[in-house]
Parts: structure tokens; sequence; C-alpha cells
């Protein structure tokens, strides 16, 4: 495979994904220059992930966290409204707010004592008259305002750049697969208080687009978990996963999921999930979901798995969601959650707690193996000749399905074609294309050649 | 009651924590899990960086997300897990040292103890990963049988980490 | 003579803050243990309101720059603040706290 990081950097983001994203150049998860300038086009332009409302319900409730390596704190306001700044003193670049979370009236930096309302706007600067001579203008000094926020369904989002599409148009038809967990009952939805916060060795759009795309891996490298849960006189038939289902690959801005859809239900998941959930889900609690959502979203799509471009992911009905902070090329943090329906009766928002953190998270029995694999996908990455071999994304290609019932492209359940969406829309927006070249689906996503713009 | 501790009983507890280390450090995760009783609450809970002013609210909660907190069950799961032979995790195995260390001890009712202890576990997995995890750990020891047995009716765990520095925690404290 | 305002006791639940507008400027009074204190609102030292402050006893401390004072006294008891602060006396009558404060033109920090 020759080099195709050396034509320029328009035409060789295209050829580093095989023009369609159904070849991999590894340089994506290991070159520095590639990491900065995602940063600046992916990171610096996509509708971001930073809350979840129930995280900061009361005026001055506050999270730390990041866009790509941009430290933000989002903060809930007098008016409800919620504001999102850089966690960055304008005078010396200290780090304003060095918790995770909490409950502010203020923010003061520790360095020199500029401090700040919870809006971020700068309120107090120590000797103001003596040093500056009353000649400091703090309106303009304030850290600066992530300039766009929107919710969906609770969740907060922030985008830098004031040219991307709203987060509605942003989300598009990815909307009506999300709506199986974030809208599952019209009550709205609630975290579980806390996050798990780890670190993983390994490039963040490798968790990202398994998220996106990736059913191929659960039936081998989630096995253990599987038949660990299985009870003592099962049988391995009992192991046994659906077979049908389907993979939606958003038109546009790279989102993707796939699922099982059948009229089995969540029952196949009874050992791992637990009665309590698994009725919960299909069973006696559900008719207000099938109401609500339809037979097909409220009772039979299961085992799902989403990313909304470029790192927020979640299983629906599992209802863990994550963060994939980028940290360098070579290592990531994974921040993860657990979310329940507001309305949910007790006992199944403590199901939930339960069992999905022995399930996932820091020490979940089908997470931990995903870690693995992409941990030692990184290492080997540190080859030369590993460097310049190419990755297959090929499965699934030229055979989108026409599914009336599904928003979208969709495809069959095993199957890249949203990895391959993925890839082309991170390509094309490292390649710099505008906002309305990136709205313009691209040729290769209905099985053609794509030129790349 | 009568809160000190003889010497005895003292020594009868710090040799069970360190046989229960060298279990864990051997691979005799059925012979671990054996020590634990029916009714054991393993739980690990997650900790966040707060300010002095709020550090009452450092570790998560019981209703709160944690790391673990498994019932006799969960950790017979987890157990299981390691022999099916696919559980990639830890296979190839961690290479673990449990190191246990200022061991106090305070007699509850019903010939029960609270025992407090550091943890420092240092693991090695395939050619150089390495990790090490420190925290305090809090167990309620019971009596059980005769002759120095005891079996472990809870487990807290309090780690130093609020951003866990590793892939996955695979492993036991 | 001495101006008075005032707040209803049953706006103060124990440990609560209120924040009175006065001739004299802002007050904070609060709620310790069942006794009323009161005291120029704004913070010596970084023009903050100290009703926005945490109260620990009878200890208040500006979220801004953590400056502490004595409310019963005024005194400073933290950096950076070197300023003393206002207090005023109070009186429960009938459920209704007032505060007695000084005419603008006797020291009171007019605004």
């Amino acid at each position: 495979m020759p080099n195709p990081y050396s034509g320029g950097p328009d035409r060789s983001m295209i050829d580093l994904v095989g023009g369609d994203g159904g070849e991999i150049n590894p340089a994506i998860y290991v070159d520095e220059d590639i990491y900065r300038r995602e940063l600046e086009q992916v990171f610096g332009r996509s509708w971001l992930f930073l809350a979840h409302g129930s995280q900061i319900p009361e005026t001055g409730d506050f999270v730390s966290t990041y866009m790509g390596e941009d430290p933000v704190l989002v903060v809930r306001q007098k008016d409800g409204s919620v504001v999102a700044f850089l966690n960055q003193c304008r005078h010396r670049g200290m780090r304003i707010c060095r918790t995770d979370c909490g409950k502010a009236r203020s923010f003061t930096c520790s360095y020199h004592g500029w401090a700040y309302d919870i809006s971020g706007r700068l309120v107090h600067v120590p000797l103001e008259q003596e040093a500056y001579h009353g000649e400091i203008d703090k309106d303009a000094w304030g850290p600066v305002r992530v300039p766009r926020i929107a919710s969906f369904r609770n969740l907060i989002f922030g985008c830098w750049d004031e040219a991307a599409p709203d987060l509605e148009t942003y989300i598009g038809d990815a909307a009506w697969y999300m709506d199986v967990m974030f809208d599952r009952s019209g009550a709205g939805s609630e975290l579980i208080s806390g996050v798990h916060k780890w670190v993983i060795p390994c490039n963040w759009k490798l968790a990202a687009e398994q998220f996106a795309s990736d059913m191929y891996h659960a039936p081998y490298s989630h096995l253990s978990a599987v038949l660990a849960s299985l009870p003592d006189d099962a049988s391995p038939a009992d192991a046994d996963w659906p077979q049908e289902g389907a993979q939606f690959r958003a038109p546009r801005f790279g989102h993707g999921t796939g699922f099982f859809a059948s009229e089995r239900g969540w029952e196949f998941n009874v050992n791992t999930m637990g009665r309590t959930i698994v009725d919960y889900l299909a069973g006696k609690y559900s008719d207000a979901a099938v109401q609500h959502l339809g037979e097909l979203r409220g009772r039979q799509i299961t085992g799902q798995h989403m990313t909304i471009f470029p790192n927020f992911s979640f299983l629906p009905g599992i209802n863990a969601l994550r963060v994939w902070h980028p940290r360098g090329p070579q290592e990531m943090e994974v921040w993860s959650m657990i979310l329940v329906d507001s309305d949910a009766p007790d006992e199944v928002k403590a199901a939930y707690r339960d069992r999905i953190t022995r399930m996932f998270g820091t020490s979940g029995i089908f997470e931990q193996d995903d870690g693995e694999n992409w941990v030692e996908v990184q290492r080997v990455l540190r080859g030369h000749k590993t460097r310049q071999t190419s990755l297959n994304a090929s499965m699934g290609k030229g055979h989108t399905e026409d599914r009336s019932e599904y928003p979208g492209i969709v495809s069959g359940m095993f199957s890249e074609e949203a990895a391959r969406g993925f890839y082309q829309h991170w390509a094309r927006m490292m390649a710099g294309q505008s906002w309305e070249e990136l709205a313009q689906e691209p040729a290769s996503a209905c099985g053609k050649p794509d030129s790349g713009s | 009651m009568n809160n000190r501790i003889d010497v005895e009983t003292a020594r009868e507890v710090e040799e069970f924590l360190f046989d229960e280390a060298a279990l864990l450090d051997d691979g005799h995760f059925d012979e671990w899990l054996a020590l634990f009783a029916p009714d054991i609450r393993y739980f690990v809970p997650v900790r966040t960086t707060r300010s002095a002013r709020e550090r009452d609210k450092e570790f998560s909660g019981t209703a709160e997300l944690a790391h673990f907190d498994d019932d006799y069950e969960g950790l017979k799961t987890r157990i299981r897990r390691l022999a099916t032979g696919f559980a990639w995790a830890e296979d190839p195995p961690s290479r673990t040292r449990h190191f246990v260390s200022n061991i106090r001890l305070r007699a509850l009712e019903n010939d029960e103890f609270e025992v407090t202890s550091n943890t420092l576990v240092y693991r090695s997995r395939l050619e150089r990963q390495v990790d090490m995890f420190s925290g305090k750990r809090v167990d309620r020891l019971r009596r059980s049988g005769g002759g120095g047995k005891f079996e472990i009716a809870a487990r807290t765990v309090y780690l130093d980490h609020t951003l866990i520095l590793t892939n996955s925690i695979s492993i036991f404290f | 003579m001495a101006f008075i305002a005032s707040v209803e006791k049953s706006d103060l639940p124990l440990g609560a803050i209120l924040k009175v507008e006065t001739e004299v400027g802002p007050v904070a009074v609060c709620n310790v243990d069942g006794e009323f204190f009161a005291f120029s609102d704004t913070c010596t030292h970084g023009n903050w309101s100290l009703s926005e402050g945490w109260l620990d006893g009878h200890v208040i401390e500006c979220t801004l720059h953590m400056a502490k004072f004595d409310i019963r006294t005024g005194c400073v008891l933290s950096p950076p603040a070197t300023c003393p602060l206002k207090t005023f006396a109070v009186e429960d009558v009938d459920g209704e706290i007032r505060i007695e404060l000084p005419a603008p033109d006797e020291g009171g920090e007019k605004k």
C-alpha cells in the first residue's frame, strides 16, 4: 500500500480510508500529525456530547469534561439553561476548576485569583485598580464560551463551529434509533449517579467505530461473559443469539447503529441481564414502550450498539453510555455511565445499577475483552511494516438492503457499512470539506465508488 | 464491649489475609471464592476528585455507580468466566502480587471483626503492561467452623484512583 | 436615627442566608441554630455577595477568594480580606426579624 499521507491534505485524507472507508491505512490510528488535525477538523467542528441533564439539575451544578482534549466546564444557570466554557483562565492559562463535579457559586483560578461567576463572566481581578489601573475590560477576558449548546432528549451537546448544522439536522435519521434508548417511555431519562473513568492505550476511533458498526465481534469477543452467565443446568445451545437484525448507516455525518430485531425480544439475554430488566424491556412492563415507540422499537430491537459521530456511544436496552475522549493518537479515556428511564420502577433502576455494572464499565465482564482487543491492535502498530499494512473494512460492501421499516441506509446486521460511513465522514472532515459538502451523501454509500468530494 | 484483641486472634486474622492474597496470586479462584460468606457484599465504590469542602462526597454511595458491587452470585459469575476458555482479558492471565499491610482490627458483635488494611496490587500482563492499584480495604470477618478459620462477610475497597489508569479491572482486590 | 430592615422569620430556616437590599447597601441576614445575625453582604475584599457564601457556624466564607469573617463581630478570620465586615443588631419581634441599620450619613455603605 503506498503512503497516501503525502499527496496534500485533501486527497490523501480520503485515500487513507480507501476512498469509501473500506480499506484503512493504520496511520489514522498512530500518526501525530493526523491526530493534531483531527482535534482541529473533527473535534473542533462536530457536535460533541457534554453531559446528561440529570447530572446538573440545580443552579451552579457543574461537571468538568472535555471536548477532544480541551477541558470545559458545563454549568447549570439560574434560568435553567446550560453554559459551557473552556476550563482555562485567560490570564496565564491555568485550569480554573480542578475538580470533577460539584456545586459552584463561582469559580476562582488558584493562580492569581481571577474569579468568574457560574456563567463564566470574569467578575473579579485582584488589585484591579492598583495593578491594572482600572483599565482591564473584564467582559472581554472571560474564558472562551462554547458558542453552541443544544439538547436532544436531555443529552447536552456542544459545538465550536458556527457553520455546523443544528443538532437536530446533525443527528438526522439517527434520532429514530436513539429513541429506543432515550425516549423509551416518553417520561425522559436520568443517569445513575457516578461516572466510570478509565484509560485504554488505544486510538479512540477503534472504540467509536466498533460501537457504530460491529455486531460481528460480539459472539466471539464476548462469549466468555455469555457462557459464565448461563445457569448450571444450561446447555451451550442456550447461548444462542438471534440471527435476524439490521445495521443503519447515517446517510451523512458518520453515525451508525446495529441490532437484533426479533420476536424473541430480550429473552435471550435473561441470564446476563436478569429477569427484572428483561421483564422491563420485553415483558410485563413493556406495553407502554410499545405504545410509545411501536412493536419494533418498543420490544423487538435488542442488543443494539450505536455511535453518534465522533465519540459518543451507547447500548440501548443495556443502557450503558460512554464518551471516548482522545488522549493522543495512542490513548483514550473512557467515561462510562448508566441511564434509566425516569419513570422506571425503583427495582428496575436498582437492577440496572447492579447488573449493568457487572457487565459494562471498568470491571464489566463484557467490557474487559473489548479493551484487550483494542490495546493489542494499538501495540502491534508500533511496527514499521504493520503501519504500512492496510486493514479490511469491506464486509457487506454493495449489499445494502431495501427495508422500508427503517430510516437511512440499511444493511444486514453483520456488516461494516456503518464503519465505512464513520471513516468516510471522518476523512471528509479531515480533508476540510465544508458543511455544505459534508451534507451531500457520498456516492459510495449507494455502492458506487466515491470521488472523494 | 471489650475491644481489646488478643495477640492470638490478631495473628490468625493476619494469616488469613496473607493466605487469601496467595490464593489470588496463585490463581486459585474457586478456593478464594470459598472464603466468602453466602451473604457477601463485595463493593468497590467510584471515587471522584472533589474540593476539600466536598470531600465527604468523594466515594460513590451504595445506590450509585461502583467499580464492583457483587453478591456471591456475581463473584461466582466472574470466576466462572475465567474458566470458559474465552476470557480474553485474563487469558493469558494477569500476573498479580497482592501486598496487604497496616492491618487494624476491631471486634464487633457475634464473633465478627472489622479488619482494615492497606492493599497494593501489582499487575503485569502480556509483554509489558504494568498496573498498580492502591487502596484501603475494610473487611468484616466472621468466625466460621473452628481453629482460626474465618469467612469474609463484607468487603469494601476504597481505591486511591479516580481515573483508573488501565484498560480494565479484570482482577480482584 | 436608625433605619430598620426586616424579613419574615419563616423565610429563614436553620442555616439559611438571605440577601436584603437596604438604604445602606445589601445586607445578609442568617439563622445559626435559631439565633439571627446580620452583616454587610459585600465582601470587603472582592466586592462579592457573601449571601452566596458558605456559612459554617458563625463563620461566613466568601466563595470568590475564601476570605472568612466572624458574623458576630465582623472580624476577619482569613485573608485575603483585611478590613472587618460591618455587622448589625437584630431583633426578633413576633416572627419578624428586624435589622437595625445606621442612617446612610452615619457611615453606611450607600450604593
